[in-house]
């Protein structure tokens, strides 16, 4: 089982220019465990990549795992 | 170059191999002339081949070790200013850092051992759940691969590829990708019609196109967008 929310802040927080900033909250959804991730607004844009590549890939990466969720795991970058 | 020469072509490369002490996983075999018997002693060649030893294992590179707990060792990276080498050295420990964290998250804890090259450096993950760490079709690896590649963007502005290699995955790839290859390009030979390949990430397209280069009957080139993108292998101009 992974901690999914350590698991996004291992990924994102060193890719950062603000690490302090990086925020994240979960909420359950009717079908999803959705996790909010904020992010200085500066840093939006580093998150997301070119053409999302880069969120692409943590997602890859988010959604591999074993969770305790019965639900599936969705990951949302919100605007601050 | 050296040039070995036998009665037929394994001969000729045992000879070869033999006298490099190398071993047939580590050299590039180049046949230069396949060889002839004969027939009763007439038309009979000797069977030319050329070994070119493969990067990896040229006597001068010796690999990073580097454990997750410890300070990074480095033996003597390419040489450049010392300033920039010792960054070098710390984005390295860091991107090591970065990569054992994500991995020990994702239950997959890894031992990293680190090859510089010319152009990129490559990162090997020792583990003992390798499946769960490439992922279907590697897509994990993968993944980890690209945010390892902006990691080191974003931390340094030097024009390295990283390569994150999961036992003897990525080779495994390049072999079956080249099997891929040759049976498209037989099939567009034999039909005239371009054939298109499964989407591949950026570099397993390349091997495609540099293994094909080679093939005068076909032509290649990739279509479609992102991670969609396909090689297609169409008829050469000569046939």
């Amino acid at each position: 089982m992974t901690d999914v929310k350590e698991l996004i802040i291992a990924i994102v927080q060193p890719l950062v220019e603000h690490p302090d900033n990086v925020k994240l909250t979960e909420h359950e959804t009717e079908r999803f465990m959705e996790f909010d991730l904020q992010v200085d607004s500066t840093d939006i844009g580093r998150v997301i990549g070119k053409q999302g590549r880069v969120v692409q890939s943590i997602r890859n990466i988010v959604y591999s795992v074993k969770t305790p969720y019965q639900k599936r795991v969705r990951l949302n970058i919100v605007d601050a | 170059m050296p040039t070995y020469e036998g009665s037929d072509m394994q001969a000729a490369i045992a000879e070869g191999l033999r006298a490099m002490h190398l071993t047939r996983d580590e050299v590039t075999i180049d046949v230069l002339e396949a060889g002839k018997k004969g027939f009763l002693g007439f038309g009979r060649r000797a069977a030319l081949v050329r070994l070119t030893p493969n990067e990896q294992v040229a006597p001068t590179k010796q690999p990073t070790q580097v454990h997750s707990t410890q300070a990074p060792k480095t033996k003597e990276a390419p040489v450049s200013g010392s300033a920039k080498q010792e960054s070098e050295v710390a984005i390295t420990a860091k991107l090591i850092a970065y990569l054992t964290a994500i991995t020990t998250q994702i239950g997959t804890p890894v031992r990293i051992q680190v090859t510089h090259d010319h152009r990129s450096s490559t990162y090997h993950l020792k583990t003992d759940k390798q499946g769960l760490l490439i992922g279907k079709h590697g897509k994990t690896i993968n993944a980890l691969q690209d945010l390892a590649q902006t990691y080191y963007d974003h931390h340094m502005k030097g024009k390295q590829t990283i390569i994150l290699e999961v036992g003897d995955y990525r080779q495994r790839r390049a072999a079956i990708v080249n099997h891929l290859a040759d049976k498209a390009a037989r099939e567009v030979v034999a039909t005239g019609k371009p054939v298109f390949l499964e989407p591949m990430p950026a570099f397993e397209r390349k091997i495609v196109h540099g293994h094909l280069a080679a093939n005068r009957h076909v032509k290649t080139h990739s279509e479609g967008q992102g991670n969609r993108r396909a090689v297609v292998v169409e008829p050469g101009r000569i046939f």
